[in-house]
């Protein structure tokens, strides 16, 4: 797909609306919330172009800024090595030489210099031009005054290279630069109508007449309405047009004239006029895109959603709107006459490069100033313009953590003692996500008997999932993935018991909801302000001064009314069983067996079982968090694992099964059994599920791995606490873990887990390459082994589910802590759900997408680092078959390392090929115990190697 | 000065132990080189408002053990010729359970904001504010003068400003915190013209005097009676002064339920059960009153039907409950009206604090279907469709507000224009 | 109910003139200190010249005396700031002959004159509006001489009420001069609705609390000097400590425009608290003298003119909202650079000194108002004051 704007053949309404689509942002109702690039339709383009066009589309940062930069220079994040190699990078990428002499120094030293010290273009005009003022005025400030006045000679007779402010896109810009903002009423009345047209319950009522779209219900709304002072007539007009039987279209047609927009305009016009309130628009787009999404109607019907008809209104409302505001302040409401009047001063350069001189003068390099050379340096300028340089800046930046990692892994590689030949005690299957990292290394330090995998959380096994309270199946999948299958649970107790229970259920919930609704009302609300008001202040008062406690009496007391009864789930379809969707309920033996073998040979247990393997899924419950679900696992689609994982227990376990697992090579001892569960990485709870299926034998086993999973989970806590202020670093293990538990049932806790906060690469390959390495819960890590893989088949599929998942993470991570404002949804605190789809800012704001900045607050903004333990053979073999890992590496959206299965070769792709990356032989500090690296800071840890897995 | 009684003292504590722990925190981040840490500022806070809370409480006790204590002197906070402002508290339960439940409140939501504002740049403003507000609160409910209540009600009016721009890099919560301080400021006005009326014409502000305001030309008292009413309205946000409340939820969460499901609204109700003696001796403003609540009751429940976010359905529903309070203490129904106000805010505050879990919510009770429309849409369904569209506008009320203020707006730009010096 | 009869209370302190004076004195210090830093003229020495000449004026027992070194005072200030500003000069210049001018019609028995001579330069160095012109630009150009003659007014405002506005000419212009002021005021308060500047915000500022100390002087003649002074002292250092904290903002960041969000808050928070906590400690801001000084003045001037008194309520609530855009638009927003530095140590340790005498009077107002009563009662045209009669 083209970004070019010139492609503008077609109609321009509809082709402006193709592309707004494409840029808005791609975010679905809040209840399930996937990670994906935040920029995914720029994808197509390298990293580099495609953020600075995206960025600029959205008026946002493609970077962190400089001065973010050169803070990290000083704490020593960037080290001068880094800078050169990112330099160096910068002036391929530029086709500049290095080796050209500028004012008497190499070309490096000079863009050195520039990255150094050169002003921001997003600093203000009037702090550069103080600044160069008070060097005119203090010229022989410094030591020597001829370079000064040599300086101030050459500023003054630069030749001022300009910067134009963007041009005003619509009429609100122009208008605001007169003092008077539209967009204040317009989006105050299109807030009004989108959030109760796009409602998805929240509000008591519907609006009427939602089934006939967005258009015709916003029309009558306002026709109806009273008339507003600052959009005059506008009811009058609406009345008008639903009279006429308007369509969207002709009401666009007609705004646009009517505001004067000419044909050629029109494009840029409307996207920006899309753009402007990017929140809302995009979930237009996106209902469009999936109208599975869109709120429901009475009769179960969906309620049509079009962008089209969401520009049409917006345009009628600023119809009204602009004239009367360019009447106020005097000036044209025509835009082909208004844009004509933009005569905003360009930004003269000469001040930046006052500046830069002076800062360059002060870190005592001799200059050779000619006029040539300045000429030239000027020129350069221009070239490692900000962006460039920030970019580089960034490339600095991920090269210093990408040199760390690489470092650790071949320390890692050498220093490696052998693990005893004894057969493990327990295996545990986790989900590749970052947070796992930690807990796996707290197993796997209690002995080299246990052993651990990642796997995406899934387990291989795509369904959709009706829960025992649920209403309807939800996807327990990768969102690329089309589940072919429905698995529901079913409760184990006999049908009158379970009955009852049901209706106590229903009736305490129904309870909760008449209460929540109707104190809304006049009538209710006295009501329910005279019989619970009482009630709410003891709760108020139990919730926060006890948050932990109170929420577990709250539960007993739920258990008490309505006791969880035992579940089953029926995953073997024995006849055809078909659910109301069309698909088929539970798996045959052989589409069971498929899936298994498939899942066991890509973590590489295929043999060597030990008596138990415990397969955990991961999720988060944390209360008075709309982001709920964004630290749930992604690979399930955003929702709580756990489903697949017991599900995954429930197949191999049977007998049949494993007879036909047998025929596709993978042997399973009658010994050995399965436990599946779920981790839930708030408060550390593991929950395993169908223990009374356990068999005897199983049981002393069994006891062993309950006494390895309590201390590790203990150990997770506390490594998890590090980064919380609130527990002193010497805590221990079981405050940590009170701590965690009263976190995730804190109401007044904008963070109960930092969730990907600190991902940042991943680890593809064998779990020995990388055990033993204390990795700061910040590698994805995902086991794959070569050796068992012959045709890099099983490599296409684990780098198909992971590439995308992992780049989709880190970048919406990347682009929500850069911009937190355009890309995240800035801080928490204000937040107000709307329609329960998203929400806003205070009262009414755009829909605010992305993460907010509780999420993002510690994560370093870097790109992917994924480590392969594979040929770069078999990696270029993938990515000719996969043409989405193809465009991620490719383009740059992740970086990519290939480390030899064997010889463990590591090679970086860079450029368009694989570089040979030569690793320094760097000594790793070394730890007995994980807690005694965690104890040492709150602040990102580099690699280190914990000696006690080993022992 | 013996004989005043300790429970006296013990509310001067819990005025002042909040404001102390404001001017002291003030103090160090003025002239200290840093800002306190959080921890400090959360312990010197959370100190001062379980002091107020402890000493509010144990004027309750006291007032329990002794008897009604009544009016307090503690002499003149200024004398000048004749004109003096006293020094009186006013001891009596609709005092104590107002300032208990305030205390309560403020002790909560700082203990809430503690872990929620953790790392927020504006965490020591927060809690600076906080404690601000608390002296205000405490200030209103055991003023026994008028113009020590007015202390009191600035205060509450100042933190509620600030704490609407609380988020200030976004203009929007500028915006709203101009409006909100407008509004109080114009209504306040009210306010104090009545404090002034009040010692010109019964020569004393104390509530006492007030009680006796029989004395007066029915005239008199019924200006007295509509000003105190209005300042009430605006606090209160009744109509026309209701455009405010929505927009306030621009502050965090905790100081929106404080304000606005908790305290602050609840604030001009108190006034009016306060001067009761006043606005019962008027029934023109008694009358009034109860038109005005209904009728705001009415536009907010309209409102809070259709409105799909949380804070800003939480708001309106408050304001219908609000308006019906308002209505219910015109009418003379002072201590249902108590009751209800009491229980009121207790619900408000516990359901704003909650307001972010609406998603949780909605998952675990699984309310995904609607339900549909009303009995108004299935029975007259071209009323109901008006309904909407009206409620869905807020009755253009803030609209009709910019046109009123729009001719003073331009008075005043040419004003600035005119007085405009060359420098 | 355990009521207690007011009569039977004993006052908090007593204190006499002098004691009112010293205090008038100290904060009079600190304003010329703050002047200082805001970047008024001469050093040290010349603050403690401008010192004693206060002191000088309000312990001297002859009014010629009094007022003949505050209009010397004036002189010489007007010479300081000749070269930022001659508008600004020639008014203090003007403003100075007036009062040496009273001092001398004074000594002379001619008291009507020099009433209307002091009430002159008063109205000159207060500037209401439409008045302002010498005063306005004085603090666009030279705002540390502007809090510096802040300073010296509040020992001119005392001379007068102690010695000049007892007379029948004071008494016949007490309700015009509070009409004229309620206007000046109303018409300042609209107008700083839409300042565009910070600093045409702070002059109009200026410009409303000067006709309220107009309206104090009015308020005076008819026999509310305690609370005329009272006002004065609160607007002056309220006005003197803004225009500190302007200057300050001006000098790190340049003019600020009120059109749009500036964003200084996040380089000079404690800046941005100060300007409100002054801005708003002349409004009436509970717990400072301004509320005080604002109960007291209302009630003043009911007795003069009730409209006039809803006129300044109101007015007072725009310069409150005017006041709030003004911080908003300064301090709040977003502003990606940092700006040299926040408030010095030594501006913070005087602004709070300020800021402390302020809350002082506003806790404590019997400290300036109980001797000023004496003031009332002694005998003003003697030109002796009979202090021993109140002092028991």
């Amino acid at each position: 797909m083209s970004h070019n704007q010139d492609d503008s053949w077609g109609d321009p309404v509809v082709d402006a609306l193709t592309a707004a689509a494409a840029i808005l942002p791609d975010q679905g109702p809040m209840g399930v919330f996937i990670h994906h690039n935040t920029l995914h339709s720029f994808q197509s383009l390298p990293f580099h172009q495609g953020v600075v066009r995206g960025a600029q589309l959205l008026g946002a940062r493609p970077y962190p800024l400089m001065s973010a930069f050169r803070l990290w220079m000083h704490d020593g994040r960037i080290e001068s090595a880094d800078l050169d190699h990112a330099l160096e990078r910068a002036l391929a990428r530029c086709g500049q030489v290095n080796k050209d002499l500028l004012l008497g120094m190499a070309r490096m030293q000079w863009w050195r210099l520039i990255w150094l010290h050169a002003l921001d273009t997003q600093q203000p005009q009037d702090l550069a031009r103080d600044l160069a003022r008070e060097l005119e005025r203090n010229p022989t400030h410094h030591s020597n005054a001829k370079i000064d006045a040599d300086l101030l000679e050459a500023v003054k007779h630069t030749p001022p290279s300009d910067i134009a402010p963007t041009p005003w896109q619509r009429h609100h810009d122009a208008l605001l630069d007169h003092g008077v903002d539209t967009d204040v009423v317009v989006h105050g009345e299109l807030i009004r109508l989108s959030g109760a047209f796009l409602d998805h319950g929240q509000a008591l009522i519907d609006v009427p007449g939602r089934e006939r779209g967005f258009f015709a219900t916003a029309l009558e709304l306002l026709a109806l309405g009273l008339p507003s002072h600052s959009l005059a007539h506008i009811n009058r007009s609406a009345q008008r047009w639903i009279n006429t039987q308007a369509s969207a279209r002709q009401i666009i047609d007609e705004a646009l004239n009517g505001l004067g927009v000419r044909d050629d305009q029109r494009k840029t016009y409307i996207m920006a006029t899309l753009l402007a309130l990017p929140g809302w628009a995009g979930m237009f787009a996106r209902m469009q895109r999936n109208p599975a999404e869109a709120p429901v109607l009475e009769h179960g019907t969906k309620v049509p959603i079009r962008l089209e008809d969401f520009l049409a209104v917006r345009m009628a409302i600023e119809l009204h709107a602009i004239p009367k505001a360019a009447a106020q302040v005097g000036v044209s409401a025509d835009w082909s006459t208004l844009r004509l009047t933009d005569r905003r001063p360009a930004r003269s350069r000469q001040l930046a490069a006052a500046l830069l001189l002076q800062n360059a003068r002060q870190t005592g390099v001799e200059l050779v100033i000619t006029p040539e050379s300045l000429r030239q340096a000027w020129a350069d300028l221009d070239v490692f313009n900000d962006e460039a340089r920030r970019a580089c800046g960034l490339e600095a930046y991920e090269y210093h953590y990408q040199r760390q990692i690489l470092d650790g892994l071949s320390y890692a590689r050498t220093h490696r003692p052998a693990l005893g030949k004894g057969s493990p005690a327990g295996q545990f299957i986790f989900c590749i996500d970052e947070r796992e990292e930690s807990i796996r290394r707290a197993i796997e330090e209690q002995g080299p008997e246990w052993v651990t995998y990642g796997a995406a959380g899934f387990f291989g096994l795509a369904i959709d999932y009706r829960g025992l309270e649920d209403f309807e199946a939800a996807p327990y999948c990768p969102v690329v993935v089309t589940p072919a299958h429905e698995v529901h649970e079913y409760a184990d107790d006999d049908a009158i018991v379970h009955e009852r229970r049901r209706s106590r259920m229903g009736a305490w919930k129904h309870m909760e909801s008449a209460i929540a609704r109707s104190s809304r009302g006049l009538i209710g609300g006295t009501g329910a302000s005279l019989l619970v008001g009482p009630i709410a202040s003891l709760f108020s008062v139990a919730r926060l001064a006890l948050p932990r406690d109170s929420a577990a009496a709250l539960h007993s007391v739920q258990e008490f009314v309505a006791p969880k009864p035992d579940t089953a789930l029926g995953s073997i379809r024995s006849k055809v069983n078909v659910a109301k969707s069309g698909k088929p309920i539970g798996f045959t033996i052989d589409e069971a067996a498929d899936r298994l073998a498939g899942l066991l040979k890509t973590i590489g247990l295929v043999k060597d079982f030990a008596p138990v393997v415990v397969v955990l899924g991961h999720g988060s419950t944390s209360l008075n968090n709309p982001h709920e679900s964004a630290h749930d696992c992604g690979a399930c689609g955003g929702r709580r694992g756990g489903a697949n994982a017991r599900l995954v227990a429930d197949l191999v376990n049977r007998a049949e099964v494993r007879h036909a697992l047998r025929e596709r090579g993978i042997d399973i001892p009658e010994s050995t059994w399965f436990v599946g569960g779920l981790h839930d990485t708030a408060d550390d709870r593991v929950d395993i599920a169908d223990l009374d299926q356990m068999p005897r034998s199983i049981e002393p086993a069994w006891r062993q791995i309950c006494v390895v999973l309590e201390s590790a989970r203990r150990a997770n806590a506390l490594e998890r606490s590090r980064r919380f202020e609130a527990l002193p670093l010497n805590a221990t293990p079981e405050q940590a873990l009170t701590h965690v538990q009263e976190r995730a049932t804190h109401l007044g806790q904008p963070r109960p887990e930092y969730g990907h906060c600190t991902n940042a690469c991943c680890i593809v390959g064998r779990r020995d390459i990388s055990r033993g390495l204390h990795l700061d819960r910040r590698a994805f890590l995902v086991s794959y082994d070569a050796s068992i893989d012959k045709d890099a088949g099983i490599l296409e599929r684990v780098l198909a589910a992971v590439g995308p998942v992992g780049a989709g993470i880190s970048l919406e991570y990347y682009f929500s802590s850069v911009d937190n404002q355009v890309f995240g949804c800035g801080t928490k605190l204000p937040h107000n759900v709307t329609g329960l789809i998203g929400i806003m800012n205070g009262h009414q704001s755009d829909l605010r997408t992305g993460l907010p900045l509780q999420m993002v607050e510690i994560h370093e903004p870097m790109r992917l680092l994924i480590v392969v333990e594979a040929t770069t053979d078999a990696l270029l073999q993938v990515a000719g078959r996969q043409a989405e890992v193809r465009e991620l590496v490719v383009n740059e959206w992740v970086q990519l390392v290939s480390v030899h299965p064997t010889t463990g070769a590591m090679h970086v792709w860079a450029d368009g090929g694989f570089k040979l990356f030569q690793p320094d032989a760097v000594e790793l500090d070394r730890f007995q115990y994980s807690p005694q690296r965690n104890c040492q800071g709150r602040e990102h840890l580099a690699p280190a190697w914990i000696e006690k897995g080993f022992a | 000065m013996n004989d005043i009684p300790w429970q006296a003292w013990a509310a001067w504590l819990s005025i002042l132990a909040p404001l102390a722990g404001s001017l002291a925190l003030g103090m160090v981040a003025l002239l200290a080189p840093n800002i306190p840490v959080e921890r400090s500022v959360t312990r010197c806070m959370q100190a001062c408002l379980a002091l107020a809370l402890a000493s509010t409480v144990a004027v309750g006790i006291g007032n329990g053990l002794a008897g009604n204590t009544g009016d307090i002197f503690f002499g003149d906070w200024v004398i000048a010729g004749e004109y003096k402002i006293p020094l009186t508290l006013r001891i009596d339960w609709l005092g104590i359970l107002f300032a208990t439940m305030s205390a309560l409140l403020a002790l909560l939501v700082a203990r809430f904001s503690r872990t929620y504002l953790h790392r927020d740049p504006g965490f020591f403003r927060f809690f600076f504010m906080m404690g601000v507000f608390a002296t205000g609160a405490q200030l209103v409910a055991f003023a026994g003068a008028l113009d020590l209540m007015f202390a009191g009600w600035e205060a509450v009016g100042l933190a509620s400003t600030l704490f609407i721009g609380f988020f200030h890099d976004r203009p929007e919560p500028i915006r709203s915190s101009i409006r909100a301080l407008s509004t109080y400021r114009l209504c306040d006005s009210g306010f104090l013209l009545a404090v002034v009326a009040a010692h010109e014409w019964l020569h004393s502000t104390t509530l006492a005097s007030l009680d006796g305001i029989s004395s007066l030309p029915t005239w008199q008292a019924t200006v007295i009676a509509a000003l105190l009413m209005v300042s009430a309205m605006g606090k209160s946000a009744q109509l026309p002064f209701s455009g405010w409340l929505s927009r306030a939820t621009e502050g965090p969460t905790p100081s929106s339920a404080l304000f606005y499901g908790g305290i602050s609204i609840h604030l001009g109700l108190f006034l009016l059960l306060r001067t009761w003696s006043v606005i019962d001796h008027s029934p023109i403003v008694e009358g009034v009153g109860i038109g005005i609540g209904l009728l705001t009751a009415l536009y907010a429940a309209s409102i809070a039907r259709v409105q799909p976010d949380a804070k800003g359905a939480l708001a309106h529903a408050t304001l219908a409950q609000v308006g019906i309070i308002f209505a219910e203490i015109a009418a003379g129904w002072t201590t249902i009206a108590l009751v209800h106000l009491l229980c009121h805010a207790s619900l408000r505050v516990w359901q704003y604090l909650r307001a972010p879990n609406i998603l949780h919510d909605a998952h675990r009770i699984g309310e995904h279907a609607h339900s549909g429309g009303s009995w108004l849409r299935v029975w007259v369904p071209s009323i109901d469709r008006r309904l909407c569209a009206m409620a869905l506008s807020r009755w253009r009320l803030d609209e009709a507000t910019d046109a009123l203020v729009a001719p003073v707006l331009r008075l005043s730009r040419f004003l600035a224009r005119a007085t405009r010096i060359k420098p | 109910m355990s009521t207690i009869d007011p009569m039977n209370v004993e006052p908090f302190l007593h204190l006499d003139l002098e004691t009112a004076s010293i205090f008038m004195l100290v904060l009079c210090c600190l304003l010329l200190c703050l002047a200082q830093r805001a970047g008024a003229r001469g050093g040290i020495g010349v603050g403690v010249l401008f010192a004693s000449a206060a002191a000088l004026a309000t312990t001297s027992l002859r009014a010629d005396i009094a007022l003949g070194t505050l209009g010397a005072a004036c002189l010489v200030q007007a010479s300081f700031c000749y070269r930022a500003t001659h508008i600004g000069a020639i008014g203090l210049a003007v403003a100075g002959i007036c009062t040496a001018l009273a001092g001398w019609l004074h000594g002379r028995g001619v008291q009507e004159a020099a009433f209307i001579l002091s009430m002159i330069a008063l109205v000159i160095r207060v500037g209401p509006w439409p008045v302002q012109l010498a005063m306005s630009s004085l603090t666009t150009r030279a705002m540390g001489e502007h809090v510096r003659q802040l300073g010296m007014l509040m020992p001119l405002l005392f001379v007068h009420l102690r010695y000049l506005d007892h007379l029948d000419l004071a008494i016949a212009w007490s309700v015009p001069m509070v009409q004229v002021g309620a206007c000046s005021m109303l018409i300042g308060g609209l107008a700083s609705l839409s300042t565009p500047t910070l600093s045409g915000f702070f002059i109009i500022t200026s410009s409303v609390h000067g006709a309220i100390i107009l309206m104090a002087c009015g308020a005076a003649g008819a026999g509310h000097e305690a609370a005329a002074l009272f006002a004065g002292m609160t607007a002056c250092v309220a006005t003197g400590g803004l225009g500190a904290i302007v200057e300050a903002v001006r000098q790190r960041a340049g003019e600020r425009s009120l059109v749009v969000a500036g964003g200084l808050s996040n380089s000079m928070p404690r800046l941005a608290a100060l300007f409100l906590l002054f801005g708003a400690a002349g409004l009436g801001l509970p717990a400072t003298a301004g509320f005080l000084a604002d109960d007291l003045m209302l009630h003043a001037l009911w007795q003069e003119s009730p409209v006039s008194t809803a006129i300044v309520i109101l007015s007072n609530g725009l310069l409150v909202i005017a006041t709030w855009r003004a911080a908003t638009r300064v301090f709040f927003g977003t502003d990606p650079i940092r700006h040299s530095d926040d408030a010095r140590f030594a501006d913070r340790i005087l602004a709070g000194a300020c800021l402390i005498g302020l809350v002082v009077l506003g806790f404590a107002p019997r400290l300036v108002l109980d001797p000023s009563l004496a003031l009332l009662k002694a005998n003003p045209v003697a030109g002796i004051v009979e202090t021993q009669g109140v002092r028991n």
